[in-house]
């Protein structure tokens, strides 16, 4: 995909106009269905108008639907919604019961425009404790401490003892050894 | 955006100033982590296209370290375009021109050829020695550890210390210490010795 297109047209996921979450509106408005009375690409449309089509506009009568034979055309849906938006829909060669599937499927779509979904989530909590800055879990001594000029700062972390400062710490060890043992000889 | 949310976005979007320290410190190993903050690979909400990337202003660069024979090894190629105009400059040739430049190519190239890096390196600062800019050393709210441990040079250590060190043998009366000299260079010296080997 071009980087250029990436951002045009996308969206988290969302309810369009917060539909179903009190009412639920059907956002399709009309169906127009065209169709060949005598050509072959149209058979399935016209299975369908004879079969499914009464119960389709019975069970949903919030979408109006019309039928227009034009001879020697090819089958088409035309889809109108809420919105202004309108979609068609090529059915030459459909099967009777594939016209009824796409019928469905546009029944439940609102007019929003095909866009890349970004994230399949949606919250309205997203951070519980807070969301991240560069101040969370920091040492607080950093906000009074001269980072520049102070070297302990820059110094590698868990920095092994030098051999030096080892020998340091053993004459140290051994100095207040030496100066106990001068003590208890002191208390006897 | 609301006046809250806009003011969480930016403590979270917050640009940080980061220092770094490069005296004895092996500069690709460097280059390779100072290249995670300017990129903001460490923070939690990094995104590639987010902007979330920091500055680093990396100090004592002329004091850098390379490992093993690199300094007389490592060489930095250049082309002007026009024929013959290739160049090799080994690093310590680099570095007594600019003593920059080998700690920013380190960085540079430890981003393998991503297109992005020519606007990463933008937020890289680099100066020779301790003094800072002006304009920067009050930005800085942080500091990037180092990798390598720094030693203690023995002839830059106070005397009080060297003087009062524990003794850590028992010597004879007679045993006299030796003074402090400089190591000749040995690699000059087994050249020499080869040499002549191959003569005999």
């Amino acid at each position: 995909m071009q980087n250029a297109k990436i951002h045009k047209n996308h969206f988290y996921v969302s309810a369009p106009l917060k539909n179903g979450i009190g009412r639920y509106v059907c956002q399709l408005q009309r169906v127009t269905l065209k169709f060949c009375k005598t050509r072959g690409d149209s058979k399935g449309i016209r299975d369908f108008i004879e079969s499914y089509l009464v119960d389709y506009a019975k069970s949903n009568p919030g979408v109006v639907v019309y039928l227009k034979p034009r001879r020697h055309r090819p089958a088409m849906l035309t889809m109108e919604f809420l919105n202004g938006e309108r979609h068609e829909l090529s059915c030459c060669q459909f099967d009777g019961f594939t016209v009824g599937q796409f019928l469905n499927l546009y029944t439940k779509c609102s007019g929003r425009q095909e866009s890349r979904l970004i994230n399949v989530q949606y919250t309205n909590h997203p951070s519980i404790q807070g969301p991240w800055t560069p101040w969370t879990n920091r040492n607080p001594e950093m906000a009074v401490a001269d980072l520049i000029h102070d070297k302990k700062w820059r110094e590698m972390y868990n920095k092994a003892p030098s051999a030096t400062e080892m020998v340091l710490e053993m004459f140290k060890q051994q100095q207040i050894s030496n100066q106990i043992q001068i003590e208890e000889k002191q208390a006897e | 955006m609301s006046a809250v949310k806009r003011v969480q976005q930016w403590a979270s979007f917050a640009r940080v100033w980061h220092l770094f320290d490069a005296r004895w410190q092996n500069p690709f190993d460097s280059g390779v982590l100072i290249a995670k903050y300017l990129k903001g690979l460490y923070k939690p909400l990094y995104g590639a296209q987010s902007l979330c990337g920091d500055h680093v202003v990396v100090i004592n660069c002329r004091h850098v370290a390379l490992p093993g024979n690199e300094w007389r090894k490592r060489v930095y190629f250049h082309h002007a375009t026009y024929p013959g105009s290739q160049t090799w400059t080994p690093a310590w040739e680099m570095h007594t021109r600019n003593p920059v430049m080998v700690m920013k190519k380190a960085v540079y190239t430890s981003m393998h050829g991503n297109l992005q890096r020519r606007h990463t390196m933008m937020r890289l600062h680099l100066f020779a020695d301790e003094e800072i800019d002006p304009e920067i050393a009050p930005r800085i709210s942080n500091v990037i550890k180092q990798i390598r441990p720094v030693p203690e040079r023995l002839d830059l250590m106070p005397e009080e210390k060297v003087k009062s060190f524990p003794q850590i043998a028992d010597l004879d009366k007679d045993y006299v210490i030796p003074e402090l000299k400089e190591y000749p260079n040995w690699e000059s010296k087994f050249r020499k010795m080869k040499k002549e080997g191959k003569k005999k």
